[in-house]
């Protein structure tokens, strides 16, 4: 309840708050605040109001409100936009290696059913040339082996720390993992497998993290 | 503002980029002394709240008051990954705790600074003539051509409306 006393005292409410009474306003609020809480209550909250005031550096007032330039409204949803892009890459690249993961564990338990001894592979392995854009060159040798087709690969001209996967396709069109890398600015010798016996493997190709085929070639059915 | 999930679109960000960006940036400004840094730490503010917009729960708290303790952190972090520590640095000390006071002053500081802005200017003549200026009640008065009664209660209003202010802009008297 704000009585008519309590109105009178506002201006002196304030000049005590900031130390700046008269010794006789002061005694003379006191004596009204004694009997009134709303006012003693209002003292308390000024007088922290008060205490804060020194802390502004009033230069940073005289200009007014600074304002951002109006170009970091973009930025802040450029910026935004490419951690939502980084997200969905990380999203999308942990389902194709959990979806490469699950298929060759699938090919694995196949091809320990079918796989039998004697699953040669011509001397030296089976080459392959990829024919490409100009500025990509890559090359495999694919070998038989226990685990399945072993991918020796050799490309340069790939977009250096791009992710990529390797795939072999068996005859029954299921593609199987051989591996995944990056790229770099130095061609590159990787060794890899593919669980998938090389006499059931029609093609060999690689694809990037957008999903697109960026080298892809057919092989020749064994005679 | 409905601000359930305020992060969670383009518009979203957008909103909330007009609502409070320009504050963010101020806060930034003032505790980092560049612009260019400042502009940084609003956008790594809004690229963190991006982040754990899933975290953000508004029956917790304010939206505001959950930026602005992002944009406290970006702004300890390049503190410290730049050693830029023009408006920061008050005592040639260094360590964590002493940058982590140096902050809290700066935001207590760009709080006030705010505030006053946003009062209306006559409130805010009366506090910096007779406060900041440290001029007597009566000599301001006269300048005005007011009663010095006017001016004491000036200056009483423009303490009422820096609370408010400062209560809006998440400052608090508890200790």
């Amino acid at each position: 309840m704000t009585s008519e006393a309590c109105r009178e005292y506002r201006g002196t409410l304030g000049a005590v708050a900031l130390g700046r009474a008269e010794p006789e306003e002061s005694l003379a609020l006191r004596a009204h605040i004694d009997g009134c809480a709303e006012c003693r209550a209002e003292l308390r909250e000024l007088t922290a109001v008060a205490a804060a005031l020194p802390f502004a550096d009033t230069t940073h007032v005289a200009g007014g409100l600074s304002l951002p330039s109006p170009a970091l409204a973009r930025q802040v949803l450029g910026r935004v936009a490419v951690e939502r892009s980084a997200r969905r890459t990380r999203t999308r690249r942990r389902i194709a290696v959990a979806a490469a993961t699950a298929t060759a564990v699938a090919a694995a338990i196949i091809a320990l059913v079918l796989v039998v001894p004697g699953n040669g592979s011509p001397p030296g392995g089976q080459k392959v040339v990829f024919t490409t854009r100009s500025g990509l060159t890559a090359n495999a040798t694919l070998r038989a082996s226990d685990a399945g087709t072993q991918v020796a690969f050799h490309v340069s001209g790939l977009h250096p720390g791009g992710y990529y996967w390797v795939w072999l396709t068996g005859e029954d069109g299921d593609r199987i993992a051989a591996g995944t890398f990056q790229g770099t600015t130095q061609p590159s010798d990787l060794l890899m497998t593919a669980a998938l016996p090389l006499s059931d493997a029609r093609r060999i190709w690689v694809t990037d993290d957008e999903n697109r085929v960026v080298l892809d070639q057919r092989l020749p059915a064994p005679a | 503002m409905a601000e359930t999930r305020p992060l969670t679109s383009d518009d979203g960000v957008r909103a909330v980029y007009a609502a409070h960006g320009p504050e963010l940036y101020r806060f930034a400004l003032r505790s980092l002394g560049d612009r260019g840094l400042a502009e940084e730490a609003v956008q790594e503010t809004f690229v963190r709240a991006w982040q754990a917009a899933n975290r953000f729960d508004d029956a917790l708290g304010s939206l505001r008051t959950w930026l602005f303790a992002i944009v406290r952190n970006v702004v300890i972090d390049l503190s410290r990954a730049r050693s830029v520590r023009p408006s920061l640095a008050a005592d040639g000390t260094s360590n964590e705790i002493v940058l982590d006071d140096e902050v809290e002053r700066v935001i207590v500081a760009w709080q006030v600074e705010e505030a006053l802005q946003k009062l209306s200017g006559e409130h805010r003549e009366a506090l910096v003539e007779v406060h900041y200026k440290s001029r007597p009640y009566h000599d301001v008065a006269r300048e005005l051509g007011v009663p010095v009664g006017t001016m004491k209660s000036r200056v009483y209003y423009a303490l009422k409306a820096m609370r408010l202010a400062l209560e809006e802009l998440g400052w608090s008297d508890d200790v």
